[in-house]
């Protein structure tokens, strides 16, 4: 537990540090002198260009006996461009040096970049970015489209998550819209050596229509998983397209959004003992965002997976090896998010679990902006799992975090 | 865990609505005056378009007057509202911000409504997320977070209108500020709100004519003062009276926020379809509605 005893230290440390500047007595009929920032005026707009910010982290993990640390620094750049007529350009990309373990790897990326223009009451976009299915951010039953935007990505800084290569269109009548996209070149993650079959080219279409006190969206698609499946045979990771059709909705109760995403997913693979065979899937993920107080918010989501049919024995494959797969799996994810001393300090806590209990995480995170443009941030994550989970070779894993963020 | 950051950075809503502060301030009569107050705030919303300048800074106090002690940030917002509803008590509004560029087109789209039954609906394009999202409601304002607007002190519990029936009122005494007859008002929210402020009750000074804010003190549930709002450059605008520099202090951190109208514009003729979630993805749309805008305000 010593991760976890560093992890508490740092938190009553901040918080100490918060409180130190707690209260202040101000007396008198006081007088804001405008002249002080109308001097300033002139000089703050600089000339344009790319939006600039550095963040320098260390980290260190700890699983079993084994110990890595690692020590990153990231710049972000982002700038946009009004092109006239012709729309307008929004990019922004990235630079990461890391090191871990006495290695070094530098790594440049485009996490976006997104040509916009509309006519009439069609909107269109070209590039790489990101689109949101469903109502429940990073749940996987309608927020499919993206890599990155799972639970294993959180504390991925969002202007990090990688975008994919889509052109979408939107058409407007009010509040309704109804929007389609192709996407030619789907990021799919692979354990093992991978394959890619059939058509793999993505689209969809949504439909999103007002309610009193919400709205509603019907979802049909052809997409291509976020992860391959390994047949036992082969070894290797195959990724084939699927069709879903879906629908999800919100609602607003007082301090409550009630949230839900179904759909019903066909031609998935699955891996048998002795090959890769298709079968279809119905996924529901029931949400509540409730706002405990102005400064106070807890999320809550249940997941369930239920394929239909379970004919013979499936197998899901891990880091580990093959793990025999039920034909429902549930799981849920709390989370609470809160902001102390009057916005000095931001708290955030993330728990999620497998209802068979195979498998659990658990994080904490604290951030402190010391400036306007000094922000750190510190997070620790605990991973438990089982034999029977495709974690197992993690299980026992712990991290934790500390970065600074600096906007130039 | 950033999606959090992002909102609270973006929350921000419309001058007109900004400048009306926790408005809400002995019985009937000092419910009277802050009925004037409100309706004063809901004028600013008929077909107004305008541009806002907010500016945040460290601040220390010298001869009796707040002063920036670093250099302040500066962010420009055009913002385009208009009144709906029964009574034109409920108010359509979106901000974009206009400066620096690096955040040039961020907005949000809010929906007031004036009745304390109906929650207020807050929308932000999460642009990492791809994504259109409603902000779930902790306060009658609309918005969970701490809610600084744009990075700034301003919250949207700093900012809203109508809801009167959240609180009850007592006038204190009446006394010279600032070499203006004022009300002094105690503002105090009812069980149902005080589960969703962070304020214990308000303190606010009420300009007996002109019936403007000139000063709030805000205490939290502990009864330490923690926020403080200053007003200035109180006019006449379009037969309403207005202040066109509102600062907020937070006595926390020792921030202070403070807000400029630089120009605003009534009887605008804004397209519905401004107002509404299209705005906040499309921004070829957007643009050449501002646009149009613009050229009318000229």
């Amino acid at each position: 537990m010593y991760l976890g005893q560093v992890a508490l230290f740092g938190f009553v440390t901040i918080w100490l540090l918060g409180e130190s500047a707690f209260t202040q007595e101000l007396d008198g009929d006081l007088i804001f002198d405008d002249a002080t920032i109308f001097q300033e005026i002139s000089s703050q707009n600089g000339p344009n260009g790319p939006d600039v910010s550095a963040t320098l982290s260390f980290a260190i993990s700890k699983l079993s006996s084994a110990t890595t640390d690692s020590a990153g620094l990231n710049f972000v750049l982002s700038d946009r461009y009004d092109l006239g007529k012709i729309g307008f350009l929004d990019w922004s990309g990235h630079i990461k040096v890391n090191r871990s373990n006495a290695v070094s790897t530098a790594e440049p990326a485009i996490n976006k970049i997104i040509f916009q223009n509309s006519a009439g009451n069609v909107s269109w976009k070209v590039g790489k970015f990101a689109i949101g299915w469903g109502e429940i951010e990073g749940i996987p039953v309608l927020d499919v489209l993206n890599s990155g935007l799972s639970l294993g990505t959180a504390g991925t800084g969002i202007d990090e998550l990688p975008g994919q290569w889509f052109a979408s269109a939107e058409m407007f009548a009010g509040e309704t819209t109804l929007s389609g996209f192709i996407g030619p070149k789907p990021d799919v993650s692979h354990i093992k050596m991978s394959r890619m079959g059939g058509n793999t080219t993505e689209y969809g279409l949504r439909a999103t229509l007002p309610t009193s006190h919400g709205q509603y969206s019907v979802y049909t698609a052809q997409l291509v998983p976020q992860s391959g499946v390994v047949d036992r045979v082969t070894l290797i990771s195959v990724a084939r397209p699927y069709k879903m059709i879906g629908l999800s909705a919100h609602r607003a109760v007082g301090a409550a959004l009630l949230e839900v995403d179904l759909a019903y997913k066909t031609e998935l693979l699955r891996a048998s003992a002795l090959d890769l065979t298709t079968h279809d899937r119905f996924d529901l993920a029931l949400g509540v965002e409730y706002a405990i107080s102005d400064v106070t918010q807890l999320n809550s989501s249940i997941t369930v997976e239920h394929w239909l049919d379970q004919d013979t024995n499936y197998f899901d494959t891990g880091l580990g090896g093959s793990v025999m797969a039920s034909q429902s799996n549930a799981s849920y994810l709390i989370s609470l998010t809160s902001s102390i001393f009057d916005g000095k300090l931001g708290l955030n806590g993330y728990y999620g679990r497998t209802m068979d209990a195979s498998s659990q995480f658990f994080t904490l995170g604290v951030e402190y902006p010391i400036s306007d443009n000094l922000n750190i941030e510190t997070t620790y994550r605990r991973i438990s799992a089982s034999s029977s989970s495709t974690l197992a070779p993690i299980d026992g894993t712990q991290s934790l975090s500390i970065s600074a963020e600096y906007f130039f | 865990m950033k999606l959090i950051y992002l909102t609270r950075m973006l929350a921000i809503t419309t001058l007109t609505v900004i400048v009306s502060f926790p408005l809400i301030a002995l019985a009937q009569n000092a419910r009277s005056i802050m009925e004037k107050v409100d309706a004063g705030s809901r004028a600013h919303n008929n077909s107004a378009f305008s541009v806002i300048q907010i500016s945040t800074c460290k601040f220390g106090i010298a001869d009796g007057k707040v002063k920036c002690s670093r250099k302040p940030t500066v962010k420009k917002l055009e913002s385009a509202s208009v009144s709906i509803g029964p009574e034109g008590k409920d108010s359509k509004s979106i901000a974009i911000i206009l400066e620096p560029a690096s955040e040039r087109g961020i907005g949000m789209l809010s929906y007031i409504y004036d009745s304390s039954k109906k929650d207020n609906e807050t929308w932000l394009y999460l642009s990492a997320l791809g994504k259109v999202k409603r902000i779930v409601a902790s306060n009658s304002s609309g918005d969970s977070e701490p809610v600084s607007i744009f990075g700034s002190e301003f919250t949207t519990e700093d900012q809203e209108t109508g809801k009167l029936d959240d609180y009850t009122f007592k006038l204190l005494e009446t006394v010279k500020f600032q070499g203006r007859n004022a009300y002094v008002i105690e503002q105090t929210p009812t069980i149902e709100r005080t589960r969703k402020t962070r304020y214990g009750r308000s303190v606010v000074w009420v300009d007996t004519d002109r019936n403007v804010v000139l000063k709030a003190k805000m205490y939290n549930k502990r009864e330490a003062e923690i926020r403080r709002i200053i007003s200035s450059g109180v006019e006449k605008v379009n037969g309403v009276w207005m202040a066109r520099s509102t600062t907020i202090l937070n006595l926390v951190t020792n921030r202070l926020s403070n807000l400029s109208i630089r120009a605003i514009h009534f009887g605008m003729q804004i397209d519905p379809e401004l107002l509404s979630k299209r705005s906040l993805t499309d921004t070829a749309f957007r643009e050449r509605q501002l646009n149009i805008l613009r050229l009318q305000a000229q």
